[in-house]
């Protein structure tokens, strides 16, 4: 155990005083966020698609008339299933339910109005909701006073309406973990290989074993942390939501990290030397980013490369972060993801361990 | 206790067609200071990581403080001091860092303070180890086969690239740990650190053990004589030369010939006469007693260092 902290202490001093790594793995993946949300939300004007569902007696038709006058509103009628449809499509950002009898007498009580959402737009859907208010307030006081109260009632629903960054941060999330992976391990191992300094720690009692946990669980650490630094990034400056469970999110990433730990020892251990190995990990390094569905969605991949994107474990990893985080539509189930990344786990650990090697 | 520490018997290394060590055997007593000797190439390296445990020989028997050495043979490498050939550490810890994360290693270790005054680097424990010299550097790796206070400092080329001073900062280190009464092997190609450390050498070439010895019976079993070295500009007759007053043996290098004679004054009269007649094209001329590097040109017709 003595050895084993020892171990961790001596990598965690040696990455925080490496100041170009430091960058790479946690300030690169902030520059990449900033950069990827500033250019794409300078284009986001507030406008919204509404879909309207009932008002088909005259009260309703004056509601529906004052809503087409307001200028950030296009207005959508049809069914309720029709409507709701659109709405998980990402095809509108609210869908409001005039309920029946509007015409009525007013009993006195309330008319409750519901509003559906997406539950993704965070300030989109503030938005909305205080425009709609505005013209059901206004749309009272024509009405001739307080004999009826209506209240627009919000109701969240899972919609596919993402903005970009919603689906670039667990992309960028996903990367990260890979290329901690590919260069966090592979590329530190080759460069401890080259040095002799891998040797000179086979020299002393130092079981392999150990060795490899210790800095398995630095790394893994290192990923939380940087998991963290994203998440928090993407929450405060571009409102992306985390959405499912926080302790769901927090195994995908133990698990992911995992096995990208397993696949950069498994690399090492295939290099021969550090100059062929870091030109082996960028050819490992960029069909993963690229083909894995972290930076578009796979439905804009050709054909001929699907079979590809199957392949690769970031695809997985990518689709099971986006799931918990901003409950994006799977790919394939939650369960799925895991399997498969448990399995590229299991199979790295053992090739992992079967070859690696110390000089 | 048993006396014997190192017993090696017919150890046999080949790395594909290649024969690193061809079928040694020699034996190191408790508190010897024990030296591998030999040009690079001749599988000593070899030799001491097997011993290390860092590599499993083809054939033959090994026991290093009564255990056979292997990969896996933690128990015996915690007792263990060793310092490989060109090793690093993380190169942003600092020096005593490296020491206290290396002291953990092990189930008993030094103080860091006491292992940085033993090989003087200890107005360098705040740098960082990238920073040091190739000779601090070398201490530090001395340093670090010290940490666990081994009963068994194996050193590879402990002053390899060193510069006179530094090489004898270490060789008193070396004493020291010889008068603490630990066992020392050490690998090296410097034949007058062999003669001034080791009380025994086993002299290699080409992955054998060419001659085993005291330095100084080794000398005197070949050489009761003087070395005189000739330095040439052309050609000598060298019957006429083997032929002088006093001169038993004769060896011819390219542009040098070692004479061993066991009468200095009429060889070297001889000498210079040849030379002021012009017959002997000599540029210069040296005379000493005959060394460990006498030892192995005589037995191999090759210097040691080419």
């Amino acid at each position: 155990m003595k050895a084993f902290w020892g171990l961790i202490a001596a990598e965690t001093r040696e990455l925080l005083r490496d100041r170009a790594g430091l960058f790479w793995m946690l300030g690169f993946p902030v520059i990449f966020i900033l950069l990827f949300g500033f250019v794409f939300s300078g284009s986001e004007e507030v406008h919204f698609e509404l879909g309207v569902v009932g008002g088909s007696d005259p009260a309703s038709q004056g509601l529906l008339e004052a809503l087409k006058r307001v200028p950030v509103l296009t207005v959508h009628q049809g069914r309720e299933e029709e409507e709701l449809a659109e709405l998980r499509a990402g095809r509108r950002d609210g869908v409001l339910v005039i309920p029946a009898g509007l015409s009525d007498p007013p009993g006195g009580g309330r008319t409750e109005f519901v509003l559906y959402v997406d539950a993704t737009q965070l300030t989109g859907r503030e938005v909305l909701s205080s425009v709609l208010d505005q013209v059901l307030a206004e749309f009272e006081a024509q009405a001739g006073g307080p004999q009826r109260r209506l209240v627009l009632t919000e109701k969240p629903i899972q919609a596919r309406n993402f903005r970009p960054i919603d689906f670039t941060v667990p992309g960028v999330l996903a990367m990260t973990v890979m290329q901690l992976g590919l260069f966090g391990v592979a590329a530190h191992l080759l460069s401890l290989r080259e040095r002799k300094v891998l040797r000179r720690l086979w020299a002393a009692p130092v079981p392999r074993t150990v060795f490899v946990s210790a800095l398995i669980t630095q790394r893994v650490l290192l990923a939380l942390l940087q998991g963290a630094i994203i998440l928090t990034l993407g929450h405060v400056v571009f409102s992306v939501p985390i959405l499912g469970s926080r302790l769901v999110l927090l195994g995908v990433l133990v698990l992911g990290a995992l096995a990208f730990v397993a696949l950069g020892y498994f690399l090492a251990a295939l290099a021969r030397t550090q100059e062929s190995g870091i030109a082996f990990l960028q050819a490992v390094n960029f069909p993963m980013m690229f083909l894995s569905g972290i930076f578009w969605p796979v439905e804009w991949m050709p054909g001929f490369l699907r079979p590809v994107v199957w392949a690769l474990p970031l695809t997985y990893l990518g689709d099971a972060l986006r799931q918990t985080m901003v409950q994006a539509t799977p790919l394939v189930p939650l369960w799925l993801d895991l399997v498969v990344l448990g399995g590229w786990l299991a199979v790295l650990a053992i090739l992992a361990v079967r070859f690696f090697r110390w000089e | 206790m048993r006396s014997l520490v190192i017993e090696v018997e017919g150890l046999v290394k080949r790395y594909g067609e290649t024969l690193a060590v061809a079928g040694i055997s020699f034996t190191v007593e408790r508190g010897e200071v024990f030296g591998l000797l030999g040009p690079n190439g001749a599988g000593k390296t070899t030799t001491v990581e097997c011993l290390e445990g860092l590599r499993v020989p083809d054939s033959g028997e090994i026991r290093v403080l009564g255990e056979p050495p292997s990969p896996t043979n933690y128990a015996l490498k915690a007792r263990l001091g060793i310092q490989l050939q060109d090793s690093a550490f993380f190169p942003r810890l600092t020096v005593a860092e490296t020491l206290s994360t290396f002291a953990r290693f092990y189930p008993q270790a030094r103080p860091v303070g006491e292992l940085l005054e033993l090989v003087a680097l200890s107005e360098k424990r705040r740098s960082l180890v990238k920073d040091l010299s190739g000779g601090q550097r070398q201490r530090l790796a001395v340093a670090l086969a010290l940490v666990n206070d081994p009963e068994l400092l194996i050193l590879d080329e402990p002053t390899a690239g060193l510069d006179p001073q530094a090489r004898h900062g270490l060789w008193d280190v070396i004493r020291a740990m010889q008068a603490e009464g630990k066992t020392v092997l050490l690998t090296t190609h410097y034949m007058e650190e062999a003669e001034a450390l080791c009380g025994r050498v086993a002299i290699m070439d080409r992955g054998e053990i060419i001659a085993l010895g005291a330095p100084t019976e080794l000398i005197a079993r070949l050489f009761k004589e003087t070395a005189v070295e000739l330095e040439l500009t052309g050609k000598a007759d060298l019957d006429d030369l083997s032929a002088l007053p006093g001169v038993s043996r004769l060896v011819p290098e390219d542009d040098r010939i070692v004479l061993y004679t066991s009468d200095v004054p009429q060889t070297l009269a001889a000498l210079t006469t040849r030379a002021a007649q012009g017959s002997l094209p000599l540029r210069d001329l040296i005379w000493r007693r005959a060394s460990l590097e006498d030892v192995y040109l005589a037995l191999t017709g090759r210097r040691i260092r080419e």
